[in-house]
């Protein structure tokens, strides 16, 4: 019975590792690249590396003025991640829990936000910014990608907090939390897997975001990752090791940061709250 | 300790009205149940006299004081929910003292007050522990332990058993009446459990759309419902009901034609009016008010179902005109079923509700 199961999936699992081989493929090629000299990748991009030099990363790390880079990089994720946490389960909070006569409209407002293109804001900001003298601050152009964000997140973290039973609002109402209190003390950690979802999609967001940071953080001292790439690619274009380096060294901080949130993906943080 | 007055309290979502005009005083140390069947509102009173749901109109005072317009905590009202709604990421000692440390309290207090209701409730070897990791019985008694370590003045239970099995739902329920009696405080209960009702309470609260049908004892409302409602609603089986007509009517009875049972006349003596002769009614009687009959004295009736239940059983029986009937049996007999016996109705039992279900 057992063995009859597990060969009825057989195909199943041949169709999966079949799907990781080709979503995989490429991060491969690009990581096995990364260690060979533009020529040998000319004469065979599907070969083996000779030796596992560094020379490429480091070149590419100096080309790409990437200490500068992780660092804006970092501060700019961070921040967007953290604001646009913080505000949207605010939001969501209230959202979620309160009856709203005119929710539709307030929907069709999130969904507008959604859709309309960003290059719509760009002119208005850029002239607002740099009247306030905001060009080159990484925390600034941190707000506009959080607010560019946040209708989604809003949307996502407002239907995680309608999982959460009400009843538990009501005891810590009863027991004389004030609203602030039971967003504080009950919602706000049984929100953690939808905030790490949350989180995860923004920090992707921010850490390949190009439009906006090319067009606020101007100047090499405002540089994220993205950005000290694509000022590279001009120059070293020519050398394809190097730039397959350079492309691994961008996607290294966020595949450690998703496989380390991963493990936060714990559903059932709300088992045991009401009768089960 | 304390007492609780409702005063025309009205609630109305829109323009349904949830809970009409309604009047009711409890007394220092008293347990009353709300009981009625879904949707008539005793929860939702319930939340009204927590604090949770605003009131329409009217006043609800605690101990005298006006209380409508306060938050819970300023009640100082203590509410275990039906879900228990106790706090996931917590254990059981922070869900027991999250009352007091938002309240305030210094660690060390919260922790021996939290010791001291863990104690009452055998909860001491589960403080560790999340509310995931215990049972269902042991979940519900952490939501009475965080009611009870406020040491409120109003103890509030909705429905709080109807999540636990019946082992459970019993020994729960033991451990409710010895905390009330323990504690000596107001409790006021929600159910339409009425074994938990009759068992519990002091006085009970009978709701049907947003209204008090009947308050009092226990015995009271299965002894002498005010309506056909509360004769139904109170007491298992259901009270047997069946239509009649007024035939006759002396100074301490009148007598009564009932179509479904058979043609004679059949005394009825509980009528607190006397309807004159004709009046459509509807006659109820209790299961164990219908005893075995010699052919002469009783009606014949088919014995459909018999449900066995060890110290007594119910016949489930159809007399030959319609009418169908719960009869209790406590000696045990073989009741067959088909077989034809004879039953009498006891005259001082059978109540006679009029047609608009008031008693009569």
């Amino acid at each position: 019975m057992i063995r009859s199961y597990q060969r009825s999936q057989l195909p199943d699992r041949l169709l999966l590792g079949l799907v990781v081989l080709v979503s995989l493929a490429p991060l491969l090629l690009m990581l096995v690249n990364a260690f060979k000299q533009h020529a040998d990748i000319v004469e065979n991009p599907l070969s083996l590396p000779h030796s596992l030099t560094m020379t490429n990363f480091k070149a590419a790390w100096i080309g790409g003025h990437f200490t500068v880079g992780l660092l804006n990089s970092v501060l700019l994720t961070g921040t967007t991640v953290l604001v646009t946490v913080a505000l949207g389960s605010l939001a969501a909070f209230p959202l979620a829990r309160h009856r709203i006569r005119l929710w539709k409209l307030v929907t069709l407002y999130f969904l507008c936000s959604v859709t309309v293109p960003i290059q719509l804001f760009l002119f208005p900001l850029y002239f607002f910014y740099a009247r306030l003298s905001l060009i080159g601050n990484v925390f600034a152009t941190a707000l506009i990608i959080a607010a560019v964000n946040l209708p989604l997140s809003v949307m996502l973290l407002r239907t995680y907090i309608l999982t959460i039973p009400p009843e538990l609002d009501d005891a810590a109402f009863i027991d004389g939390a004030s609203p602030w209190q039971i967003f504080c003390y009950v919602i706000f950690p049984l929100m953690k897997p939808g905030c790490v979802t949350v989180a995860v999609i923004v920090a992707l967001n921010t850490w390949n975001e190009f439009l906006i940071t090319s067009t606020f953080q101007q100047g090499d001292a405002g540089f994220t990752m993205t950005l000290g790439y694509h000022a590279m690619a001009g120059a070293m274009s020519a050398d394809l090791g190097i730039m397959m380096a350079g492309a691994c060294i961008i996607i290294v901080p966020i595949i450690v940061l998703f496989l380390f949130l991963q493990r936060l993906f714990v559903d059932g943080m709300t088992s045991g709250a009401v009768k089960g | 300790m304390a007492t609780l007055v409702l005063q025309k309290v009205e609630k109305h979502f829109d323009s349904v009205q949830i809970i009409q005009s309604l009047d009711l005083s409890v007394e220092h140390g008293e347990f009353i149940v709300f009981v009625g069947p879904s949707g008539c509102g005793k929860s939702t009173l319930l939340r009204m006299i927590a604090g949770l749901e605003p009131v329409s109109s009217g006043e609800i005072r605690i101990d005298g004081n006006d209380v409508t317009n306060l938050p819970p905590v300023d009640r100082n009202v203590a509410m275990v929910f039906q879900n228990y709604a106790l706090y996931p990421h917590m254990t059981v000692e922070e869900n027991i003292g999250f009352g007091l440390r938002i309240a305030g309290i210094p660690k060390a207090q919260r922790r021996e007050k939290v010791m001291e209701a863990a104690r009452i409730l055998k909860l001491e070897p589960y403080l560790t522990r999340k509310p995931k990791a215990l049972s269902g019985g042991q979940r519900q008694r952490v939501a009475i332990g965080r009611a009870i370590v406020k040491k409120p003045k109003l103890f509030l239970f909705d429905e709080p058993l109807s999540n636990l099995d019946a082992e459970l739902r019993f020994q729960t329920r033991l451990e409710i009446a010895k905390l009330h009696q323990d504690l000596d405080a107001t409790m006021i209960y929600v159910t339409h459990d009425q074994v938990e009702a009759m068992t519990l309470a002091d006085r009970i609260v009978v709701l049907r759309s947003g209204c008090i049908e009947q308050i009092g004892t226990p015995m009271d409302l299965y002894a002498d419902p005010a309506n056909v409602f509360v004769a139904g609603f109170v007491g298992s089986p259901k009270m047997n009901f069946f239509d009649a007509r007024i035939s006759a009517v002396s100074e301490d009875s009148v007598s009564v034609k009932i179509p479904t049972i058979g043609p004679g006349d059949y005394e009825c003596r509980t009528l607190r009016s006397r309807p004159a002769v004709g009046t459509e009614v509807t006659l109820g009687i209790r299961s164990e008010h219908i005893g075995e009959s010699s052919p002469e004295r009783g009606f014949p009736a088919t014995i459909g179902i018999v449900e066995r239940l060890g110290s007594v059983s119910y016949a489930y029986v159809e007399t030959e005109h319609g009418a169908r009937l719960t009869i209790e049996r406590r000696v045990q007999r073989d009741d067959h079923i088909g077989s034809v016996m004879h039953f009498r109705m006891m005259p001082e039992h059978i109540f006679a509700f009029a047609k608009t279900g008031e008693r009569l």
